[in-house]
């Protein structure tokens, strides 16, 4: 679990870019896909068959090459998975699909990237860290690119 | 086929940005379980099918009225399970092999591969006017800005 750094050699450093680019052809695909499903039935019913074919198959992954994680996990883990399903899978890919559906692809993924935004948002104001001229320009940009997409629809 | 219509499209920009600040909510959360060695599968596993389990409530109305619509819309949603399994796998992998600071700019980029792609197939459905593609493009070097700025 060491990063390549660690590990020595930019092979791994190349590695961790081609995995960069498999996890950006993953996410790409998989709204483009739900933009296609969501054209047939409700964005709820994409997620809860998109959840459960996830749960499925990362059951039968964990079963396969990670029994002995199973046994070991507390009743203080379970209860953080289901704070993270809640937030995740209820709340978040929820409304995620429901805005590729509602807003489109074109519109609704490039706001739905802005979760760093947030983060750092969420750092500021509860971790007291730092607002960088990097930070503010990258928001600014975000704003802007916002405002460009909202009056698009505005004038449509 | 069930095009949502413009009238939906200011609720589906707050719908995204809801959903970013969800995201970005349970990225704070998970960052937290990681750190008692659970293996990310394990938990991609967990919080799925637990979700599943919370999202029924919610969806079974509409899952009822669904029930007539086209196989396809079925078949397609299917495909999304696995395939967000293995980006999320393909994500903790580039953590391990890369450093944030590669990783996380890179994986922002995600929305133009999605925006080609619905240019490439979805033209009918999907509005590519100059605005809204310099907006995508703005929104989106701004997040690969402020992930940058996150781990400097």
């Amino acid at each position: 679990m060491l990063p390549a750094s660690r590990r020595g050699g930019s092979s791994g450093d190349m590695l961790g870019v081609v995995y960069s680019l498999l996890t950006v052809a993953g996410f790409a695909f998989t709204y483009f896909i739900v933009r296609l499903a969501t054209q047939h039935i409700r964005a709820s019913t994409v997620t809860l068959i998109s959840a459960t074919v996830s749960g499925i198959v990362g059951f039968a992954i964990v079963a396969i090459f990670l029994r002995e994680q199973l046994l070991g996990i507390t009743l203080v883990a379970f209860g953080w998975f289901l704070l993270v399903a809640f937030t995740q899978v209820l709340l978040a890919r929820y409304l995620s699909y429901t805005s590729v559906h509602w807003a489109g692809i074109t519109r609704a993924t490039p706001i739905l990237s802005t979760t760093p935004l947030f983060a750092m948002i969420l750092g500021v104001v509860f971790l007291d860290e730092r607002v960088t001229p990097l930070l503010l320009i990258g928001t600014l940009a975000i704003t802007a690119g916002i405002i460009l997409i909202v009056r698009q629809q505005g004038r449509a | 086929m069930r095009d949502a219509g413009t009238k939906m499209v200011p609720l589906g920009i707050v719908a995204a940005l809801s959903a970013a600040a969800f995201y970005a909510a349970t990225s704070v959360m998970v960052r937290i379980v990681m750190k008692t060695d659970v293996h990310p599968f394990v938990m991609v596993a967990f919080t799925s099918a637990l979700g599943a389990a919370l999202l029924l409530p919610v969806a079974a109305r509409g899952l009822k009225e669904d029930r007539k619509a086209p196989l396809r819309g079925f078949a397609w949603a299917a495909l999304t399970g696995p395939l967000t399994l293995a980006a999320v796998g393909f994500f903790y992998s580039a953590l391990q092999h890369s450093p944030v600071v590669v990783v996380n700019p890179l994986v922002a980029t995600y929305p133009l591969g999605s925006i080609l792609l619905a240019r490439l197939f979805l033209s009918r459905h999907e509005s590519f006017s100059p605005s809204v593609v310099i907006g995508a493009l703005l929104v989106v070097g701004g997040s690969v800005l402020v992930s940058i700025a996150a781990v400097n």
